[in-house]
C-alpha cells in the first residue's frame, strides 16, 4: 500500500464510443432506458459461426475525429480510442498546450489490438506473398498504438502506456493513471480502454472456447447476466475514456467534477488460463484492496458495477466474491451488469463501465441489468433488474476481470470539498 | 498507353493511397511537401503502383521519385518504352 501523503484525483471529463451510441449522452441514455445494443453481426458474414450476434458500434464516422489521411491507416480500435479521448478532453474543457503537455499522459488498454489487420494481412501473405503485406501492418496491429496515437492527436507528452490484461485492461489503465497522478507524475491523465475485435477469427476462437452466447435468434435477450438461463457473453466493441485530474489543478481552473477516484485494487488468481478461482478469492481481494485503498468501509458502498459477463462461471463467482468482500452489506447494495445492454467490450469493458459508474455517482441513478428474468439461485443479490433506479450513490465500485486471472476493482466516491477522509 | 493515360492512372493511385483530392495530384506536386506523404505512405503507394502497372520498382529507385512527374516518367520509360 502506498503512502497516503499523496494527491487526490478527480474525474473531470468522459468520452465513449459504444454499441448504445457514440457519445456519453447517447450511451448513458441507452443504459438508463434499459436498451440493448446487441444485434446480428454485420461486419463480416457470420452465418457459419456458432455465434452470430454482437454489440457493434453503429454510425461511427471516423472523419468526425481523425485526419482524412489517417483513417485508412489507423485500426478501428485505435480510431475508437482517439475519438473517445478527444470527447473526454473536450468534455473536461481542458486544453493541452506547450505549458502543460509534459504533465498530461495517456494510459489506454485493450485486449487484442488490431486483430482485424492481422487477419487481413495473413490473407495477403498467403495469397500474394510477403512483399505485398502492408507497411502499416505493425502500427495497425500492436496494442499500444491506441495510446501512442491518442498522444499524437492530443499532444499529451507525459506518461504513456498500454495495459494489456485481457478484459481487465480498461480497469488497469484507469487504476494506473490514478496512481500516476497520485504520485505526482502527471496533473492529468487520459485513460480507459478501447477494443474492436468483432472479427471472424475472434468470434470463432471465443466460440470454440464455449464462452460466447449462441442465442442468435434473440440478440437483445442474449446477454443475461445473473440469469439462470445465461449461456455465455456477447462480444461488444467501442471505447470508454476518463480524463482524470489532480484535484487542486481541477479546482484551480474551475473544472466541473463528476466524482473522485479513491481506490484501485488489483490481484491475480494464479489459478487457470480462463476460469476464475471457484472460491472467488482473487476477485474478493481486488475489491477489498480497492476499499482499503480508498479508506472505505463496506457499509459505505452504495453501488457496484459488476463485471457480470453473462457466463455461468463469472456471475456466480463474482456474486460469491462480493459476499465475501462486503459481508452482510452485500445484500443491501444495488449491483448491475451493464454488459446486459452493451455486451462485453473485452479490454474496453473497464473503460465504458467506469464511465457508467462515475455517472451513477454523479447523478444518483443506477442503470439496470436487463434480461434478468429468472435469477440463478447462486446469484441472489440485488442486481437492479429491468429498470434503472434512482438512489443516492456515495461510493461505487467498478469491477473488471480478465483471462489470465487478472482482477481489478476501482472505487469512485461522490466528490466533497475539504479534507480527505481516507 | 500515352503519357496522359499514365498520369491519369498514377493520379488515381496517389490520390487513393495518400488520401488526397485527385485535383491536387498535379504533375509538379511533391509527394512529401505538397501531398503530405510519409515513409510508410510511400511504401504502400509504390506497392500499389507496382501492382497497377505490373512492374517492379526497387526501393532504391523509388526513393529517387519525389514528384508525380518523376513517377510518370519512370513508369513510361520502364513499362511502355
Amino acid at each position: 500500500m502506498i503512502s497516503k501523503n499523496i494527491r487526490r484525483v478527480v474525474v473531470t471529463g468522459m468520452g465513449a464510443i459504444t454499441p448504445l451510441g457514440n457519445t456519453i449522452k447517447e450511451y448513458w441514455e441507452g443504459l438508463i432506458a434499459g436498451r440493448s445494443g446487441i444485434d446480428l453481426i454485420t461486419q463480416f458474414d457470420a452465418s457459419l459461426h456458432i455465434c452470430r450476434i454482437a454489440g457493434e458500434v453503429r454510425d461511427f464516422n471516423p472523419y468526425d475525429y481523425l485526419e482524412r489521411k489517417d483513417v485508412k491507416h489507423i485500426s478501428r480500435f485505435a480510431q475508437f480510442g482517439i475519438s473517445a479521448s478527444l470527447q473526454a478532453i473536450a468534455d473536461a474543457g481542458f486544453e493541452i498546450n506547450d505549458s502543460n503537455a509534459t504533465q498530461v499522459g495517456v494510459i489506454v488498454g485493450n485486449g487484442m489490438g488490431g486483430l482485424y489487420t492481422v487477419e487481413e494481412q495473413e490473407k495477403v501473405l498467403l495469397t500474394q506473398g510477403s512483399k505485398r503485406c502492408s507497411p502499416f501492418t505493425v502500427p495497425m496491429t500492436i496494442a499500444n498504438m491506441a495510446a501512442g496515437l491518442i498522444a499524437i492527436y492530443t499532444g499529451a507528452k507525459g506518461p504513456n502506456f498500454c495495459t494489456v490484461s485481457a478484459c481487465a485492461a480498461g480497469g488497469n489503465a484507469i487504476g494506473e493513471a490514478f496512481r500516476s497522478i497520485q504520485l505526482g507524475h502527471a496533473l492529468g491523465m487520459i485513460c480507459g480502454g478501447t477494443e474492436a475485435v468483432i472479427t471472424p477469427l475472434s468470434i470463432a476462437a471465443f466460440g470454440s472456447a464455449k464462452t460466447l452466447s449462441t442465442a442468435n435468434e434473440e440478440p437483445t435477450r442474449a446477454s443475461r447476466p445473473f440469469d439462470r438461463d445465461r449461456n455465455g457473453f456477447v462480444m461488444g466493441e467501442g471505447a470508454g475514456i476518463l480524463f482524470l485530474e489532480e484535484l487542486e489543478h481541477a479546482l484551480g481552473r474551475g473544472a466541473k467534477i463528476y466524482a473522485e477516484i479513491v481506490g484501485y485494487g488489483l490481484t491475480c488468481d494464479a489459478y487457470h488460463m480462463t476460469a476464475p478461482t471457484p472460491s472467488g478469492e482473487g476477485v474478493m481481494r481486488a475489491m477489498e484492496l480497492a476499499l482499503k485503498d480508498g479508506g472505505i468501509f463496506p457499509n459505505e458502498v452504495s453501488y457496484i458495477n459488476a463485471h457480470g459477463t453473462s457466463t455461468l462461471a463469472n456471475d456466480a463467482i463474482e456474486t460469491l466474491a462480493i459476499k465475501k468482500a462486503l459481508g452482510d452489506r452485500a445484500f443491501q447494495i444495488p449491483i448491475s451488469s451493464t454488459k446486459s445492454m452493451t455486451g462485453h467490450l473485452l479490454g474496453a469493458a473497464g473503460g465504458i463501465e467506469a464511465v457508467a459508474t462515475v455517472k451513477s455517482v454523479a447523478l444518483d441513478l443506477i442503470p439496470p441489468t436487463i434480461n434478468l428474468e429468472q435469477p440463478d439461485p447462486n446469484c441472489d443479490l440485488d442486481y437492479v433488474p429491468h429498470k434503472s433506479r434512482t438512489q443516492r450513490v456515495d461510493v461505487a465500485l467498478s469491477n473488471s476481470f480478465g483471462f489470465g486471472g487478472h482482477n481489478v476493482s476501482l472505487a469512485f466516491k461522490k466528490f466533497e470539498l475539504g479534507v480527505r477522509s481516507y | 498507353m500515352t503519357q496522359q493515360d499514365i498520369f491519369n492512372t498514377v493520379q488515381a493511385v496517389v490520390a487513393k493511397e495518400l488520401a488526397n483530392e485527385q485535383q491536387k495530384i498535379t504533375l509538379d506536386a511533391n509527394l512529401i511537401q505538397d501531398l503530405g506523404a510519409d515513409y510508410l505512405d510511400l511504401i504502400a503507394m509504390f506497392q500499389t503502383l507496382e501492382d497497377t502497372f505490373n512492374t517492379k520498382i526497387p526501393h532504391r529507385e523509388a526513393k529517387q521519385l519525389v514528384t508525380v512527374q518523376q513517377i510518370v516518367n519512370y513508369i513510361n520509360q520502364k513499362v511502355f518504352i
